[in-house]
């Protein structure tokens, strides 16, 4: 039997103040913060950042800093959030997109065809920089080369499984402006509000075409075991259902069934992406269940019901695909404890009916949270799966 | 017959210094009156934007949503003892979109003080509130406590007009109800007459405030007729979604002639002719306003004051 109840992060962890700001003036509060997180994960670059000489990086004034000396900073961030899920205990790990500006953005930029507009607010102090597709969209060279590299920098630092994650083609749809899509058709018969969702279903295609699939290919020719697709945005169009079905199977065109092919959905009615989701590609979905589940003892109803009724539709619809359960709260300070999490996997593991097919995650990326709630909420999810491992 | 000028239908993004200040305000490395100073910032710029305005608004960029304020400070809903913003529900996907809301639990009788409002907005001259409309106030609560829907959005009505008397202290005259939840229900085939309440807005237009409502995303010509008796002042009409010839109402109307989804920013000219086919088609008091078809919270800071600016400037050459 494999390993049950495998754990794994989303995607994003909060970047550290000092990798957020490059340019900032020398902080010794920073650098305290970065010794402490570098010595309790085990990261030997911590003395890059700071040294007893004093030559460290961020013991340097930030607008003196080379752009070499920028891009180790951020290499070094990745290095940190490696080995906070190493140290945590993840079975699969990535860099917490510490390299990424952010999950549209950084996709975005290398994707030909975009230009950026500006900041939009998604939830409180989460923003992205909204692009306008200008034109027909496509990734470019580099652009792939820089998924490479990233893939191939968290593979030198680590001897675990690696999940890379990019943001779907829906959802890179859905966050952008689909200007060059939508002109080309208004000035045909059919009002504005037709030519908006031909132009939509016209990006959607291209980004998973001509942006993700080269991608997704590069990380099977990079030996990658997994490979995530997030589409937070898949639900919020019932319509679209097919659409959504239909990007991520383009995305993942030509993936070898050895491969887990991931797709994380998040905050949203589930159940309303069927019967299309039953024709999807993906063997796993990453699913936000634990939303706003606070309380000390575990009660069946911290279960989001859209969690319970995709299980059931997976079960209605003879999928055979495991869920990657969503056990934390992104959006709460409270730390989970182990046993709590221990009884919400053991939950989901008998309406699963197969162990093989649970799998644990938090609800979403951590980037919302400090790493000193972070890291002990993974820490806890960790343990939590080891109690439930036990109890089988 | 006559043009009563421009108005905006909801809440403005913020920017990018504000932003900014904002995420580092989450991460520990700012304070919030840090925030709240920029965001008192752009409210200005907002504000000074908004000439010929037939009411102006701050922009509401520190409400995170149109509950959270009210589900902090009214009494009737449920606080959890937790640390941050999570006491008051979960995190909610807002209709078809990438923004969120948390979703709060109505447990006990909702009602106010008196000052709630007035104390999470600035002062403005002619200001006018955002706030939900009834039919999506139903819809975006989980109530435990009330058996009748009409009963809950009347005390919420009247929790909301308990705060005219501050708001007009503060310079306000006006409140714009937002209803998106038509435009989802009506797409979802889920859209139920039955849970509108036609006098919802009485006890706030005794207390003399103009009131309006929009219906953002939906084709208004489904269902402006039953609002020909309610107590609204006016009836905002989402021009890219609603069909023109089809809409009859005794009442005025807020033609959402600007689009709040788009970044492209509309011509004069362009407003000028969706006014015109509006006119030509629909039956009406005759009386308008402009304004965007929904919040301008889905266009960067820059791209939304330039739409309030050509929305200032068109209105000059309206009548």
């Amino acid at each position: 039997m494999n390993k049950v109840f495998i754990t794994q992060e989303i995607g994003s962890i909060q970047r550290p103040i000092w990798r957020q700001k490059l340019n900032a003036e020398k902080n010794d509060v920073w650098i305290k913060d970065a010794l402490t997180w570098g010595e309790k994960f085990g990261v030997e670059e911590r003395f890059e950042l700071a040294n007893e000489k004093g030559t460290g990086l961020l013991q340097k004034n930030g607008i003196k800093r080379t752009e070499e000396e920028k891009q180790r900073i951020i290499d070094i961030s990745s290095i940190y959030v490696i080995k906070m899920f190493e140290s945590a205990g993840l079975d699969r790990v990535f860099n917490g997109e510490q390299p990424r500006t952010e999950m549209y953005d950084m996709l975005a930029k290398k994707t030909k065809g975009i230009k950026t507009a500006g900041f939009v607010n998604s939830f409180d102090a989460n923003y992205f920089r909204k692009g306008i597709l200008e034109n027909k969209i496509s990734i470019t060279d580099s652009g792939v080369e820089w998924f490479k590299e990233e893939f191939d920098f968290v593979k030198k630092y680590t001897e675990k499984e690696i999940k890379p994650c990019l943001t779907g083609p829906y959802t890179m749809t859905d966050w952008s402006y689909v200007e060059f899509y939508a002109k080309s058709l208004e000035n045909k018969d059919g009002s504005k509000l037709e030519a908006v969702k031909t132009a939509r279903k016209n990006a959607v295609i291209d980004f998973a075409r001509n942006v993700l699939n080269p991608i997704v290919k590069q990380y099977v020719n990079q030996n990658a075991k997994v490979i995530q697709i997030d589409e937070p945005a898949a639900a919020t169009k019932q319509h679209e259902a097919e659409l959504v079905v239909e990007g991520i199977n383009e995305s993942f065109k030509g993936v070898p069934r050895n491969i887990e092919k991931a797709v994380h959905l998040c905050y949203s009615n589930y159940s309303s992406l069927f019967p299309e989701l039953a024709e999807s590609a993906a063997d796993s979905y990453l699913i936000e269940c634990t939303n706003h589940s606070t309380g000390k003892e575990f009660n069946p109803s911290q279960i989001h019901e859209e969690a319970l009724k995709v299980i059931n539709l997976f079960k209605e619809y003879g999928m055979n695909v495991k869920i990657g359960a969503g056990l934390i709260d992104i959006h709460s300070d409270l730390i989970e404890s182990p046993e709590i999490i221990k009884d919400r996997i053991l939950f989901i593991n008998n309406l699963m009916d197969n162990p093989e097919n649970v799998q644990v995650n938090p609800d979403c990326g951590l980037r919302t949270r400090r790493w000193d709630v972070a890291y002990p909420k993974l820490v806890n999810m960790v343990k939590g799966a080891e109690l439930a491992r036990k109890e089988l | 017959m006559s043009f009563k000028g421009a108005v905006l239908t909801g809440t403005v993004s913020r920017s990018p210094k504000t932003i900014q200040e904002h995420r580092l305000f989450r991460d520990g490395h700012s304070t919030k009156e840090n925030f709240l100073e920029l965001v008192k910032k752009d409210s200005a710029e907002i504000i000074k934007a908004q000439k010929n305005f037939a009411f102006v608004s701050g922009g509401q960029l520190d409400w995170l949503d149109l509950l959270r304020p009210l589900a902090y400070s009214f009494n009737g809903f449920e606080k959890r003892k937790s640390k941050g913003e999570d006491s008051v529900g979960p995190v909610t996907r807002w209709y078809s979109t990438n923004t969120f809301f948390r979703k709060p639990a109505i447990t006990e009788k909702i009602s106010s003080n008196g000052n709630e409002l007035a104390e999470n907005l600035p002062e403005v001259e002619k200001g006018i509130v955002f706030l939900l409309g009834s039919y999506s106030f139903i819809r975006l609560t989980q109530n435990s406590f009330y058996t009748d829907k009409k009963e809950m959005v009347l005390d919420y009505a009247k929790a909301l007009s308990d705060n005219i008397a501050s708001l007009k202290e503060k310079g306000y005259t006006s409140i714009i109800f937002s209803e998106p939840s038509f435009g989802f229900d009506l797409l979802k085939n889920n859209f139920d007459k039955s849970l509108i309440v036609k006098n919802f807005a009485e006890s706030i237009k005794e207390k003399g405030f103009t009131v309006g409502v929009n219906f953002p995303l939906a084709d208004a010509s489904k269902f402006i007729n039953l609002f020909d008796d309610s107590n609204y002042d006016f009836l905002g009409i989402d021009s890219v979604y609603s069909d023109f010839s089809n809409i009859k109402t005794s009442k005025d109307v807020l033609i959402g002639a600007v689009d709040g989804s788009r970044i492209g920013i509309e011509s004069k000219e362009q407003i000028k002719n969706t006014v015109k086919d509006f006119k030509s088609k629909a039956v009406f008091s005759g009386n308008y306003f402009i304004g965007v078809n929904d919040r301008l919270f889905d266009v960067p800071f820059e791209q939304g004051l330039q739409k309030i600016r050509v929305l200032s400037e068109v209105s000059e050459e309206l009548d």
